[in-house]
């Protein structure tokens, strides 16, 4: 686990944030009330199943879900900015102000990096447009710089070349580190990466989260990294959350987590875990996640939990508070 | 793809016209104007007597060097014919080609960005409407409501008579007002086409991961919708415009004939009614290559618009 | 079904359609007014109670003339289709099944009509055939099938990838069976939306061929020719000429346009535009 020093001030808390899909029959419920607290300089995990909610949850945090395509239903984002110590309610600021916070407070960057460029736009436009929205007047010149140096931490060289290509020209991994210059173009104070590395290779993954670790400690990033595997979380997370059909079953320290798992899904997560070295785990829990849509009473988990009994299909098991940890389950008290 | 197409349109024009009962020269001989031997002359000229395979063949080699022949009628070069109604024609194709992208680009837009709200809904409406209303039908209303009922706009041709003595200005205002009617009627269908094509594919572009990418960079609606989304949806419509261009092509043939406008449409008409064959082969010829000039430049500009494409 | 009739456009459609049906067929028993007859001391009347839609530069009854133009926009509008479809679904199904070099040549013939201005080869067609309600039929039909070749083929190719086919066809089951039980029904519900578009499109064509002369001849009966009437006199303000066959064209158009768009949206989820 890294050893990152911490200072203890929040900067992102989120409470009670719930979402939903459209959809022809009933809305999806795609998060149901999910807690997230984040502090300065901390790295906080999010793991889960395909179709736990975590995209849904880094589109919440920033209110990108599609006017079209859902709603966030409920809940509160608030985020404390440095300069003046205000909070900032994220989930009721009008759209300026919320613009004002998208790509300068907080980034965003995505699972695939060809989705996050326009595909007729050069580089440099993505940069250069990025750049005067949030800097009204600027000198060409002093953007050139910037970027040079961005792209130069990511490990992007040369510049003059890479800004004169249009996405499409890049590997991947390139365009994923180029995502992540510009992602840290205007000075966020917090990243938010979903599955940066799941598009990529192997090796070219470990060269894309090294150059994540290396730029948290350059621009003192608070992250918050979304993946469904443990072992690449492990890799950067202080803590983890860990999500399943759109509710936190547990979170806690890194640490603690792995060593001594409370909540039956993350001790089966955990164990499904291929060992160090053998990478790209696949989860093999019995059972399939279920669709947020088909969720009926009780703890979610039960259908698949081995300990479940009558009591775990009637109620939901209320949160069970322990130090800096906290999991859901009548089993584990 | 070019060549195939061209032989195959000439052939098409040439064996309709063969095919049909009766020589070319019958329509002549009814005449009172022209005599025995001139029809003689004509079918010697035209190798009218010889097979068709041969007739065509021969045809085609003259077209091939640009020789249409001469126009049954008045005996007149059928090249010389064509190139004196272009102007007209293209006068007429500019400027309702700029009404239909002047109009299309804003009504898509506002019907994108306004998704389903009051004002998209509307448009949509007009949209449809003006897309399967009858334009021909429309062109004549608006021709007896402007131009007799409220007689402000001039209904045929394309200059007033008394154009040769007006001064410069007048004469350019002569033929904007003679120009306004027909360029509307002829826009309606375009555009609507057009318009509902564009507001679509913005749609469809603005669901995308990269627009929200960028709406995530805090970028606003405006540029999102006015950089983005329209860019990248303006791509497919460069090819849409292309299949439509013979629609518009062939839509000129009505509605110059409606407007009596000197163009080429008017020509083919005319032609046509009077079983001139050279000339109606030559306008087949020209349409032909005109419509693919059209998918030519807009192959290229779809390139120019697409790096992907033109990277590959 | 019953979704068809649920949505509104596919309905508002199909009355239309039907009453210009109904029109067609019992029109001139309800008004027993004849559509040819002349009566040159009432020409170019404004309408009143007598001629409820005016009459034409001869004192013909304008209204009984639209009703017998019914009859002809709609035989026409459905007869060419059906030449279309006879033409153009078969096509499409050899192209998209047998692949290769059927396909090559059907496309290719398919590329080279719709590169041709249609109207202008259903022009030329005409006026060397010589006007006729039977050549203008005949000529739409021939010229309008390549758009639905293309659709056709398009179905059967991605009807043909799917599992069931493939599975059948390495069974050995008998090409020309898989194609007629198993492909064609898959394609009936693009065949159907194009039809609907084609039949608004044909009865706009005949108008315009009527009016530019090239159609039905008078004294017979078209929509399009009493628009060549009203254009001829223009200037004595004969709206009537204009307005009523217009409005009759419009409305079987929109109609027929309505039918095809609803269907698009119920039958054919996959190519829904957003409207
Ligand atoms: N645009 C959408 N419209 C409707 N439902 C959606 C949409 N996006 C996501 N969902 C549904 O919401 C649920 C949560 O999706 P989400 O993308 O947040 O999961 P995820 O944890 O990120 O999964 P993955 O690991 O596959 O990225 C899923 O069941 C998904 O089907
Ligand atoms: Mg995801």
């Amino acid at each position: 686990m890294s050893k990152y020093c911490m200072s203890s001030g929040y900067i992102l808390e989120a409470e009670k944030v719930s979402a939903e899909y459209f959809s022809s029959e009933k809305d999806i419920p795609a998060l149901r009330g999910v807690d997230i607290s984040l502090r300065e300089g901390e790295c906080i995990g999010i793991a889960g199943e395909s179709g736990s909610g975590k995209s849904t949850l880094a589109l919440t945090l920033l209110q990108l879900i599609d006017e079209d395509e859902g709603r966030i239903s409920g809940g509160n984002i608030v985020f404390h900015e440095k300069a003046s110590g205000e909070k900032i309610n994220i989930s009721s600021i009008n759209k300026s102000r919320l613009r004002k916070v998208r790509g300068k407070e907080i980034s965003l960057i995505t699972q695939d990096p060809y989705t996050s460029f326009n595909p007729v736009i050069k580089l440099y436009r993505h940069f250069r447009e990025a750049y005067r929205v949030h800097n009204k007047v600027f000198k060409e010149r002093d953007l050139k710089d910037k970027v040079s140096e961005l792209l130069d931490s990511v490990n992007l060289r040369p510049a003059e070349k890479i800004l004169n290509s249009y996405p499409h020209q890049f590997s991947g991994g390139m365009l994923q580190r180029a995502s992540m210059a510009l992602a840290l173009l205007n000075g966020p104070r917090i990243l938010i990466a979903d599955e940066p590395t799941s598009s990529l290779d192997v090796t070219i993954q470990k060269k894309v989260m090294e150059t994540l670790k290396d730029l948290r400690c350059r621009y003192n990033l608070s992250i918050i990294f979304i993946s469904h595997d443990l072992n690449l979380i492990s890799e950067i997370a202080d803590r983890i959350y860990i999500l399943y059909a759109g509710k936190t079953v547990e979170s806690g320290p890194a640490s603690e987590i792995f060593k001594n798992p409370r909540h039956p899904y993350t001790e089966a997560l955990l164990k499904s875990l291929p060992k160090l070295g053998a990478r790209g785990s696949i989860i093999s829990i019995p059972g399939r996640a279920p669709q947020p849509g088909a969720v009926k009473e009780g703890c979610s988990f039960a259908p698949r939990c081995s300990y479940a009994d009558k009591k775990c299909f009637k109620k939901e098991p209320p949160p069970v508070l322990s130090g800096e940890r906290a999991w859901a389950c009548f089993k584990r008290q | 793809m070019m060549i195939p197409v061209l032989f195959g349109i000439t052939l098409i024009t040439f064996f309709v016209m063969h095919l049909t009962p009766g020589s070319p020269v019958d329509g002549l001989m009814m005449s009172p104007e022209v005599d025995a031997g001139a029809i003689l002359r004509l079918r010697e000229t035209y190798g009218l007597d010889r097979p068709l395979h041969i007739q065509y063949f021969s045809w085609l080699s003259r077209v091939a060097t640009l020789n249409f022949g001469s126009s049954f009628r008045d005996g007149r070069k059928v090249t010389l014919k064509i190139a004196e109604r272009l102007p007209a024609t293209i006068l007429l194709n500019v400027v309702y080609l700029f009404l239909i992208f002047a109009l299309a680009i804003p009504i898509g837009i506002i019907s994108a960005v306004k998704h389903n709200k009051a004002i998209d809904k509307i448009l949509a409406v007009c949209v449809f409407a003006g897309y399967s209303v009858p334009a021909f039908v429309v062109a004549l209303i608006l021709m007896m409501y402007f131009g007799v009922e409220l007689g402000w706009l001039p209904v045929s041709g394309m200059v007033s008579i008394n154009y040769e003595f007006l001064p410069f200005w007048s004469k350019v205002a002569d033929i904007a007002s003679h120009l306004v009617l027909p360029a509307v009627s002829t826009a309606i269908g375009g555009l609507a086409f057009l318009s509902r094509y564009l507001r679509s594919s913005m749609l469809e572009v603005i669901k995308q991961d990269y627009i929200k990418a960028a709406r995530a960079r805090g970028i606003p609606e405006k540029s999102l919708v006015l950089v983005h989304t329209l860019r990248n949806a303006f791509i497919p419509m460069i090819t849409v415009f292309g299949l439509l261009l013979p629609a518009l092509i062939g839509g000129s043939v009505v509605f110059e004939t409606i407007f009596s406008w000197p163009g080429m449409g008017r020509l083919a008409y005319e032609a046509i009614m009077a079983r001139d064959y050279p000339v109606v082969m030559g306008i087949g010829v020209v349409m032909a290559v005109l419509t693919l000039i059209g998918n030519f430049l807009a192959d290229i500009g779809y390139a120019a618009a697409d790096p992907r494409i033109r990277y590959e | 079904m019953n979704n068809l009739l649920k949505n509104k456009m596919v309905l508002s459609g199909l009355l239309i359609v039907f009453f210009f049906i109904f029109i067609s067929i019992l029109g001139p028993h309800i008004y027993r007014h004849s559509p040819v007859e002349q009566n040159i001391s009432h020409r170019l009347q404004a309408p009143s109670a007598r001629y409820i839609m005016g009459t034409d530069d001869l004192g013909r009854d304008v209204l009984a003339r639209v009703i017998a133009g019914s009859r002809i926009s709609l035989s026409v509008g459905f007869v060419s289709v059906g030449i279309a479809l006879l033409i153009g679904v078969p096509l499409g199904l050899i192209a998209g099944f047998y692949g290769k070099g059927a396909d090559r040549v059907i496309m290719r013939i398919v590329d080279i009509m719709l590169c041709f201005p249609t109207i202008f080869l259903i022009l030329m067609v005409i006026a060397f055939l010589g006007p006729s309600i039977y050549n203008v039929m005949i000529v739409i039909g021939l010229t309008s099938w390549p758009g639905l070749t293309r659709y056709v083929r398009a179905e059967t190719l991605s009807v043909r990838r799917r599992e069931y086919i493939q599975a059948a066809e390495i069974m050995g089951i008998k090409k020309a069976r898989i194609l007629f039980i198993h492909i064609l029904p898959n394609t009936i519900a693009p065949v159907i939306i194009s039809a609907a578009l084609g039949v608004g499109s044909a009865i706009l064509a005949e108008s315009i061929l009527s009016f530019l002369g090239l159609g039905v001849q008078p004294p017979h009966p078209s929509w399009g020719n009493i628009l060549t009437l009203g254009k001829e006199y223009i200037s004595h303000n004969t709206w009537w000429l204009l307005v009523f066959p217009g409005t009759a064209i419009l409305m079987t158009v929109v109609a027929f346009n309505l039918i095809g768009e609803g269907l698009r949206d119920v039958l054919d989820p996959r190519q829904r535009k957003e409207r």
